[in-house]
């Protein structure tokens, strides 16, 4: 029995995806991801050349008979994608807003989190979790079966928001744990240090991982809508501020923009996939509009594309926004 | 300070609406949990300090602006400029300038021009007319001088009457004696008020002479133990056009005119505007008749001179009138009234020289003999009319023959009355030439000298030197004598001194009444030797000239009559006396000094004793202006000023019974005509800018009035205090403005840098 932490909506949304992985990893089980690995599958694809070495048993004996030349069956290998997800649940994540109606970034990355694990163990990829916030704290490893999603769903439910954010820490430890190229799905609001972030995401490339990261962020956050004299109480290390928050809002939208400025140039640079969405947006819709946008790239070759997409809450739907905008 | 609502001030207390709300914002914080602290804090750092004192003050401002607000309401009132003097009765005296330049056009009202003078008659009418209560005194720049003001009065109607009187042709306004004699009539008023109002068109002609510590000077004046006087200076806006023109003549020897020979006079038109004009018409009339017409163009700024020849046939005296026509479509004239000038002069006979001389045929053969060469043959070619006569003939004789001027040559010393006769025909204009002796009465010289200033400097000692001295080298800048700058007529330096009477100056005496009926220039150096000691002097007294020389005449005292250049130098110092001032052609501001000489040859001689009058009629249509009542022994006399410009005729005439009796009149008077021009600055029409007249008011501690109604507002001002609600307004408005520019500073949250 899972966690009733989908909503009905979310559910039906994710019922209607279908994620077709863009690059070619390894896996173990057939699926519908290509494997550049040759091995033992049902599926025959094609004839070579018997080599030294090669086994004894994938020699294609009737051929042998019509044409007595030693040639070695090849099949075509389905692989399920190793994915991991890796949810913040750092203090700056239990931001919720002063509407009682809106959810917080901490829930929404959960269920964000949950679609992407309910729809991944349907395609029978192997789906790993792992919660951080300074340090990795509750572990998932991947697997692929349908029980596994109630592990996965339960780890989700128990994660509660604490402490500070450290995304480079996290992800450095998160490391060892990717032993096969495979997909990382980061769901942050990356809130911390920038430079070592990008450090982190960086070594992922270069192992060969897919990295997408939806970052989720506070409809104030984006727009700082505050008007009366308001105490700012960190979630996490800052201390407190009262200010007007009319005299810097400018200022502070000013410094947001050059905050994300920053992020999503180098992770176009990192060919890293973005996703800016705001707590207040569908998660169904958001996965509908990112596989709709992905899948409308160049398959097989468009892996390291960035895919940049600010979720407009007011219009419940998605919407692309420019890979070097970010602005909302 | 006073308060006209002061209970409206208990509405400033509103100050504690913006501060209490300021407060209730700062206790009233609202608690947010954050999650983006480190992009909060980083905009808090860049704007906290700017932000903090913004903040700081839109609350001062905005408790500034109810406080504001309830002092506009209620309307406080500066009394500390209140004065004591404003409380009682007002005294004005209206000081206004009639001089030619206020008759240019000030603006044009139905296509005809309103002069300078009746628009400030007009202000000046309403100023009389605001104030009911006053005394009122007119006065214009002419009459300044005068015992009597041209009305006193308290009715504002009679004044404006009077005002309606003024003609603008009066001489110039002298900012300087006009105020002073203003200030001194205003100090015998005993109002508390008294104000001097004066109304001019304040041209730069007329202030420029006029220094920092001459208006320090008049504004001490203003300063009495019974209060202040007040001093008004009514301006108007300047004319729209300023162009002007003007005619003058520029010369007329008419000591060196003859009848039957060429006498040329010369006219000098100037464009005082900033535009040239082309084919003005100018004429010019003699004894009223046109003789010449002529087209000039002038540049913009510039003169130009017509030389005019005409050719009198009779001696006496005439006149010229120069007059620039109406003014055409292609130039227009601001000041009509310095279009025409006029000119009286005497064609006369040859000049008559009485020489004076203790012993006939002695020194004064070598006077002669320089004077008039020919024989009584030839005595026509001669330049001068030359008579010898005794010291006691000399009072009956300068009576008689009427000499241009007299040479006293060694004379020892003058009896009483022809001393008295040779100073009158001096003061009227003769001509003085005065040669020493061995012999002369020193005390007798002296009082002419010290005592009756006379003479320009003292005899002194006689200096007998072995080394005979010679003229210090010199560039003559005395037109008579530049001829010997050059060789043509003589080297001066070739004239040697053994003798001589040292010339002092005159030390300045605790008497300094004697020049009262004449005044004496300082004395020039006309000549001095190379140790330089004074040879030949010069100075004016009265409207004659005297020159006084060191050396005499003896051939003991040196070679002067041996040498060829004693004719030339002789005449040449004779003629310097004749070039005397004009007595016939005036200002309208200068007395007229006239002399009146008994017919020698009339052979129904009436006694002196019977009283006459001089009749003043104005050419051409002979309108009598004045009359001037005469003793009989009165020989000469001073006219008042006449105060207006033109040209008129002086007419001796017998009291109504004798002229009934049909006596015949045994004076003649010279001369007969007087010209009347205004000064040539009053045709610079320029006036002081709005910054000059402002600096000046202020110089002279004055009030600056453009119209009638700011001086019932400045006397109010005095009166009541100022009130002041409009500033503050003022500031107010500029305070809310602060404070919504401050506010959406703050709103915006500083540069977003």
């Amino acid at each position: 029995m899972q966690p009733s932490i989908l909503s009905s909506e979310d559910r039906e949304g994710i019922a209607q995806l279908q994620y077709f992985a863009k690059g070619v990893v390894d896996g173990l089980t057939g699926g519908r991801h290509s494997s550049p690995h040759r091995g033992s599958s049902v599926e025959f694809k094609e004839h070579r050349g018997y080599a030294k070495g090669d086994e004894i048993k994938s020699i294609d004996w009737k051929l042998f008979g019509k044409t007595d030349r030693l040639f070695i069956r090849q099949y075509e290998d389905e692989t399920n994608l190793p994915a991991w997800l890796l949810l913040d649940q750092s203090g700056s994540m239990g931001y919720g807003g002063k509407d009682p109606h809106q959810i917080y970034k901490h829930q929404f990355a959960v269920r964000l989190a949950a679609c992407l694990a309910t729809l991944l163990v349907r395609q029978q990829d192997a789906v790993g979790l792992a919660t951080f916030d300074t340090d990795m704290r509750a572990t998932v490893p991947p697997r692929s079966q349908l029980s596994h999603l109630h592990s996965l769903l339960q780890s989700l439910v128990q994660s509660k928001t604490q402490g500070e954010t450290s995304l480079s820490r996290s992800l450095q430890q998160a490391a060892p744990r990717l032993k096969r190229r495979g997909l990382l799905i980061l769901l942050s609001d990356c809130f911390d240090e920038i430079v070592p972030f990008v450090q982190a995401m960086q070594y992922f490339r270069h192992a060969g991982h897919q990295v997408i990261v939806f970052q989720i962020l506070h409809r104030d956050e984006v727009e700082f809508p505050f008007r009366e004299r308001t105490q700012f109480r960190s979630l996490e290390r800052f201390g407190e501020h009262t200010v007007d928050p009319r005299s810097i809002r400018q200022s502070y939208l000013s410094k947001f923009s050059e905050f994300q400025q920053e992020l999503l140039t180098n992770a176009m640079r990192l060919q890293v996939e973005w996703v800016t969405c705001t707590s207040d947006a569908s998660c169904g819709q958001l996965l509908a509009e990112f596989f709709n946008t992905r899948n409308s790239g160049k398959r097989g070759t468009d892996t390291g594309t960035l895919r940049h997409q600010f979720v407009n809450h007011r219009q419940s739907a998605s919407t692309h926004a420019r890979a070097d905008g970010g602005q909302p | 300070m006073s308060f006209l609502n002061a209970t409206l001030l208990t509405g400033g207390l509103a100050f504690l609406i913006p501060l209490c709300i300021h407060l209730l914002n700062r206790t009233r914080v609202r608690h947010v949990d954050w999650g983006a602290m480190h992009l909060l804090q980083a905009a808090i750092q860049q704007n906290h300090r700017s932000l903090q004192w913004k903040s700081w003050l839109l609350l001062l401002l905005r408790c500034c602006i109810p406080i504001l607000l309830a002092l506009c309401l209620a309307r406080p009132v500066l009394t500390s400029i209140r004065s004591t003097w404003a409380q009682g009765a007002q005294s004005l005296l209206f000081l206004v300038d009639d001089s030619l330049s206020m008759g240019q056009i000030q603006a044009q009202v139905s296509g005809d021009g309103i002069s300078f003078l009746s628009s400030m008659a007009d202000q000046c009418a309403s100023i009389a007319a605001s104030q009911p209560d006053s005394e009122k005194h007119l006065w214009t720049t002419s009459c300044l001088q005068d015992a009597r003001p041209l009305t006193s009065t308290k009715d504002p109607q009679e004044l404006a009457n009077a005002l309606d009187q003024l003609r603008a042709e009066a001489g110039s306004l002298d900012p300087l004696k006009h105020l002073r004699h203003a200030l001194e009539k205003l100090t015998a008023f005993s109002t508390p008020g008294r104000h001097l109002i004066l109304a001019s068109d304040f041209r730069v002609a007329d202030w420029q002479a006029i220094s920092d510590s001459d208006l320090e000077s008049l504004r001490s004046l203003c300063e009495t133990p019974e209060g202040p006087l007040q001093i008004s200076l009514l301006s108007l806006a300047a004319s729209t056009n300023s162009s002007n023109l003007s005619v003058r003549f520029s010369s007329a020897n008419s000591q060196q005119a003859a009848p039957q020979q060429p006498f040329s006079l010369t006219v000098e038109i100037t464009n005082h505007g900033s535009e040239d004009v082309e084919d003005v018409p100018l004429i010019l009339g003699v004894d009223g008749q046109t003789v010449e017409r002529r087209s000039v163009d002038i540049g913009a700024g510039d003169s130009r001179q017509l030389e005019f020849g005409y050719e009198f046939a009779d001696a006496g005296w005439h006149y010229a009138v120069s007059r620039i026509l109406e003014p055409s479509a292609t130039w227009k004239d601001a000041l009509d009234l310095d279009n025409q000038a006029s000119l009286a002069f005497e064609i006369a006979r040859r000049p008559r020289i009485l020489i004076v001389n203790p012993d006939r045929g002695a020194n004064s053969h070598y006077l002669e003999l320089a004077l008039a060469p020919f024989s009584s043959q030839q005595a026509e070619g001669n330049r001068y009319e030359v008579l010898t006569l005794a010291p006691e003939d000399c009072a009956d004789r300068i009576r008689q023959l009427k000499p241009e001027t007299v040479v006293l040559n060694g004379v020892p010393r003058l009896d009483q009355q022809a001393t008295q006769e040779l100073r009158e025909f001096v003061q009227a204009g003769g001509g003085l030439l005065v040669f020493p002796s061995s012999d002369m009465d020193s005390d007798w010289y002296r009082t002419q000298s010290q005592s009756l200033a006379l003479l320009p400097m003292q005899y002194g000692a006689q200096v007998e030197s072995k080394i005979e001295a010679e003229l210090k080298r010199q560039f003559f800048q005395v037109p008579d004598l530049q001829v010997f700058n050059g060789l043509e007529a003589g080297n001066l330096y070739e004239l040697r001194f053994s003798r001589w009477r040292v010339l002092s100056p005159i030390a300045p005496t605790v008497d300094e009444a004697s020049p009262a009926d004449g005044t004496s220039s300082r004395p020039a150096t006309i000549l001095e030797l190379t140790d330089g000691t004074p040879m030949v002097v010069s100075h004016r007294f009265g409207r004659g000239i005297v020159i006084q020389v060191a050396s005499s005449l003896d051939e003991r005292w040196g070679n002067l009559p041996q040498k060829p250049v004693f004719v030339p130098w002789l005449q040449q110092l004779l003629q310097s006396t004749l070039t005397r001032p004009d007595s016939a052609n005036l200002r309208p501001d200068e007395s007229a000094f006239l002399r009146l000489i008994d017919r020698v040859n009339s052979q129904r001689q009436v006694t002196l004793g019977s009283p006459r009058s001089i009749e003043i009629s104005q050419l051409p249509d002979m309108k009598a202006i004045a009359s001037r009542r005469i003793e009989a022994a009165e020989r000469s006399l001073q006219l008042e000023p006449l105060k207006r410009v033109g040209l008129f005729r002086l007419d001796l005439a017998a009291s109504s019974s004798e002229n009934r009796a049909g006596q015949p009149l045994s004076r003649e008077i010279t001369p007969p005509l007087l010209s009347v021009n205004a000064a040539a600055k009053e045709s610079e029409l320029r006036q002081l800018s709005p910054q000059e007249l402002r600096r000046l008011s202020n110089r002279l501690g004055a009030n600056l009035l453009q119209s009638s109604e700011e001086f019932e507002t400045m006397l109010n001002l005095h009166r009541a205090g100022r009130e002041i609600w409009q500033p503050l307004i003022a500031v107010l408005l500029l305070l809310l403005f602060a404070e919504s520019l401050l506010s959406r500073s703050i709103t915006k949250g500083g540069s977003a840098a």
